[in-house]
């Protein structure tokens, strides 16, 4: 048995896995020569289309499959090691749960396995099905859940021994916008608090939105990895956001950036509300009445226990009720973007470093810039740093000075 | 032990449910008290009681063997082929403990649910005590702890005497626990005499060519024990049975016999006289018997006075008509079988009885989960079900299927029968050789007999011995063969 360092979670060298025919003839190589390395406390994204041996992956990671070639280490061991398994939790691609159990049963039964003493394993329990919105519907056979409630207990489970690596492969497959976000958001908050996590999707929007580091695999074989940031930055573009202008300010802006860049506008308009957060702000607001439903309901506070690693930092609790809350409110709309792509609504509001990120800087207070990275604030905690930051005003002056300067020296030209 | 326990409980729940493993349970819900409420036996009270209790512990065994097969290859092949086994392997749970567990939920379930047959057993037993019989109106009352308590009203002398009779049969003969003593052969007399007969062909020349020397020596001593059984008209033989000393405390020991006939005998029926005690200072007893059936079992109930402070009794069977000895049948009485001449004695209460010959059961079903858990371990659902209901049937008639073998190697079989087995003897023998001979644990013929399920390594049927061939050797062999299989089987492969 060769053991590793403890000091990567997990560590990939030369990684291969052919599948092959009832006669043993080689067919698919679902995995080719893959070498990946993830530090603990990181959040690894790992994309694909569908065949391109993102789960192969994760199997051989978990000990479901054993490699053809290579060999794979969690936190120094082999994945068969039931040391390691106990630090591990695991989403898997659906809902492969017992039927016949219902939702406190099916903890119940994992929890038993982590050897968890009768009165934690209850306490959990008891938080996780809080978390996930499946309180109610806990004594209901899992056979009868919805598949988006089945994936929801299914994440109960991934997180009942408060795992120092989860891997979660496809976690928002099935799920309704509300139970999306919220995975998302709890994916930030457990990275936030030192979990390791391996997330495996084609959802190319989930992923961006939560890993830090991602590898992209096809046919099998790593095509790119790296930071998210690196890899989604477009060096030759530039992005400003601003509130609502008016049509004399931006055609100012556009001749400013014309004339003293030389370059073109690509695009100037207003961005309109995302389907999503349209969708959330219904349901909050019939959750809000009180209106019937036998399904999930909205998901409770992230559960205490998997809070251990925090170091105090007590703002993260709750985190998704703040999210909704934060969706509520309207004027978050009106921030337009200027220059952004058309697809990239979600980005527009995090504003890459810029012409106009290095004026406003200047007239910030210190500290009051967000932090740069994978875990970063995300899209509401932005909207509320806004809300409640004067810099407005200042972005604004700047903005206003130097219209105030193009319309002079377009006047001097003039005259 | 925590995560083989979290298992065991999971599979239990499974097995309960899920609808194949329940249809089978509802259906020996009831199987059981119609078997108690209808069997009729051969109209007697006794024949009722025999009747119901080798039909609920044979169809308990069957239905619970059944369960136990599709419920051991259901958990681990489902589990495998709907991949909850991706979660529940990847905590930190080895694969023999996970095969463990499954294995200790399914013993438990067959443990509870012996429980509730034996339960349902019992309180027949108790019914049949109390019961009156069949042919006299129904029943006019229930039963009672006290005997007296039972009222039958309007019977004549001779019904209430064959009423007591059933009674005293039911009681003393059936729901109870007896242990049974063959006679002593005098086998170093017999080999003597085997090799005299040997010496003697030798210096004759008159050796049998076509087999060995020790074939013919078995044959030899085969004929000299059924000599021994025999007795010839006119002639008396006694029979010596020793180890009795626990008898001396009962007031009785019942001598069981079964007579056949050395040639067709009048009516099937035969007359004849046993004399107990014979070897003791004191006047043998004398039992005549007139006009009794042959080829039947008969019971003759003897006072424990007769035995000897060594634990000794001598029992001479006179194959003369003690009422006409002139008109004997010229026929010889041959006790054939094991079970052709013994005594038998009470030692332990029905209930004990049960008790045993149901752990007999549930060490079967140890057994046939084991199998069913290796068998799902690298077989799908329905081939493993197959496979463990042929091991099942097969080691249900391991004796039946080598006296078959045996059969077909003789010299008048067919020859291309011969030649098959010829080439499949070895495998045959080494497959009926590994699969446990669960005819040969079978309680229900013992318990039908009012005989004890011993505990002892030499009864028979004998609980330890189960244990230890079935229940410790087989069982850990087979699960640990299914553990090394799933360890090395990886449960997410795909076959292209």
């Amino acid at each position: 048995m060769v053991y590793r360092s403890e000091t990567t979670a997990i560590e990939m060298v030369g990684l291969t896995k052919v599948f092959r025919d009832f006669w043993m003839r080689q067919r698919v190589v679902a995995v080719r020569d893959l070498n990946l390395e993830i530090s603990p406390g990181e959040v690894f994204g790992l994309l694909g289309p569908n065949g391109s041996g993102k789960t192969t992956t994760i199997k051989m990671m978990l000990g479901l499959l054993y490699p053809s070639k290579g060999r794979v280490w969690i936190y120094g061991k082999p994945p068969t090691d039931v040391q390691v398994k106990a630090r591990i939790g695991f989403l898997p691609e659906e809902t492969y749960l017992y039927r016949f159990l219902n939702a406190y049963e099916t903890l119940d039964y994992y929890g038993r396995i982590f050897k968890l003493a009768r009165r934690e394993r209850k306490h959990r329990i008891e938080m996780l099905l809080e978390m996930v919105g499946l309180s109610a519907t806990a004594r209901r056979p899992i056979g009868e859940y919805s598949k988006g409630m089945a994936r929801r207990i299914g994440l109960a489970q991934a997180l009942i021994n408060d795992p120092d690596l989860l891997i979660l492969d496809e976690p928002t497959t099935g799920m309704d916008p509300i139970g999306s976000r919220q995975i998302k958001d709890l994916i930030v908050e457990l990275g936030r608090r030192g979990k390791t996590i391996l997330l495996s999707s084609h959802l190319l929007a989930d992923v961006e939105d939560v890993c830090g580091r991602v590898s992209i695999l096809y046919g099998g074989k790593v095509r790119a990895e790296g930071d998210v940031k690196q890899l989604l930055a477009k060096q030759e573009m530039t992005q400003i956001v601003a509130e609502r202008l008016d049509e004399r300010t931006i055609r100012a802006i556009r001749d400013l950036i014309e004339r003293m860049e030389d370059k073109k506008v690509v695009e100037i308009g207003s961005p309109s509300d995302k389907l999503e957060s349209l969708f959330l702000r219904i349901v909050e607001q019939a959750r809000t009445e009180r209106a019937e439903t036998a399904g999930a309901v909205a998901g409770g506070r992230i559960a205490e226990f998997l809070a251990a690693q925090t170091d105090g930092q007590g703002e993260g609790e709750g985190i998704i009720e703040q999210l909704m809350a934060a969706r509520e409110q309207p004027d978050e709309q009106e921030a337009m973007p200027v220059g952004s792509e058309p697809d990239a609504g979600q980005k527009a509001r995090k504003p890459e470093s810029s012409v106009l990120d290095e004026l406003v800087a200047r007239n910030e207070p210190e500290g009051s810039q967000r932090p740069a990275g994978p875990l970063a604030p995300r899209e509401s905690d932005e909207d509320d740093e806004s809300r409640r930051r004067p810099e407005p005003r200042a972005d604004r002056s700047v903005i206003d000075d130097l219209v105030r300067k193009a319309s002079d020296e377009e006047t001097d030209s003039n005259g | 032990m925590g995560s083989i326990w979290a298992v065991a409980r999971v599979t239990i729940r499974e097995a309960l449910r899920q609808k194949m493993a329940v249809a089978l349970l509802v259906l020996l819900a009831v199987l059981l008290p119609a078997l108690g409420f209808m069997v009729e036996g051969d109209a007697t009270l006794p024949g009722q009681a025999q009747m119901f209790l080798d039909w609920s512990l044979r169809s308990s065994r069957l239905v619970l063997a059944f369960m136990t097969i599709f419920v051991s290859c259901a958990t681990i092949a489902w589990e495998l082929k709907y991949r909850q086994a991706y979660v529940t392997l990847t905590k930190p749970l080895a694969r023999w403990q996970f095969l463990t567990g499954k294995w200790v939920g399914i013993a438990i379930l067959n443990l509870m649910l012996l429980g509730c047959v034996g339960l349902v057993i019992e309180g027949f037993a108790w019914n049949f005590r109390g019961r009156p019989p069949l042919q006299f109106n129904g029943w006019s009352a229930w039963p009672s702890w006290n005997d007296s308590a039972v009222e039958l009203k309007g019977l004549t002398e001779q019904q209430r005497m064959d009423e007591q009779r059933d009674r005293d049969i039911l009681l003393k003969e059936v729901l109870v626990a007896r242990r049974s003593l063959t006679p002593i052969k005098p086998i170093d007399q017999m080999e003597d005499e085997v090799s005299r007969m040997i010496e003697q062909r030798k210096s004759e020349g008159r050796m049998p060519t076509d087999k060995t020397e020790l074939a013919f020596r078995q044959e030899l001593y085969l004929q000299l024990q059924q000599q021994y059984r025999s007795v010839d008209p006119l002639s008396a033989k006694t029979f010596k049975f020793s180890g009795l000393h626990d008898a001396r405390r009962q007031g009785y020991v019942q001598i069981r016999y079964r007579i056949e006939p050395g040639r067709s005998t009048p009516n099937e029926m035969m007359s004849y006289a046993w004399q107990v005690g014979v070897e003791r200072k004191t006047e043998p007893l004398q039992y005549d018997r007139i006009n009794e059936p042959v080829r039947t079992l008969h019971t003759l109930r003897v006072p424990a006075t007769a035995i000897s402070e060594d634990g000794e009794l001598h029992v001479a069977f006179i194959n003369v008509n003690p009422r006409n000895p002139r008109g004997t049948f010229a026929a010889s009485a041959i006790f054939s079988g094991e079970k052709g001449l013994e005594v038998l004695y009470p030692v332990d209460a029905f209930e004990a009885n049960l008790v045993r010959a149901l752990l007999m059961v549930w060490v079967q079903l140890l057994f046939l989960s084991a199998l069913g858990l290796f068998a799902a371990s690298f077989l799908t659902f329905p081939t493993a079900a197959l496979m463990c209901l042929l091991i099942f049937f097969a080691g249900s008639g391991v004796s039946y299927l080598l006296e078959s073998i045996s059969w077909t190697m003789k010299d008048d079989a067919a020859v291309v029968s011969q030649s098959i087995t010829k080439m499949m003897r070895p495998a045959l023998y080494a497959f009926l050789g590994a699969i446990p001979d669960f005819a040969r644990y079978t309680p229900a013929e013992a318990m039908v007999d009012g005989r004890v399920v011993s505990w002892s390594w030499n009864g028979s049927p004998s609980l330890s011995r189960s244990m230890v061939y079935i229940g410790l050797v087989r069982t850990s062999l087979v699960l640990l063969i299914g553990c090394l299989i799933l360890r090395r089987r990886e449960v997410a492969q795909v076959v292209v």
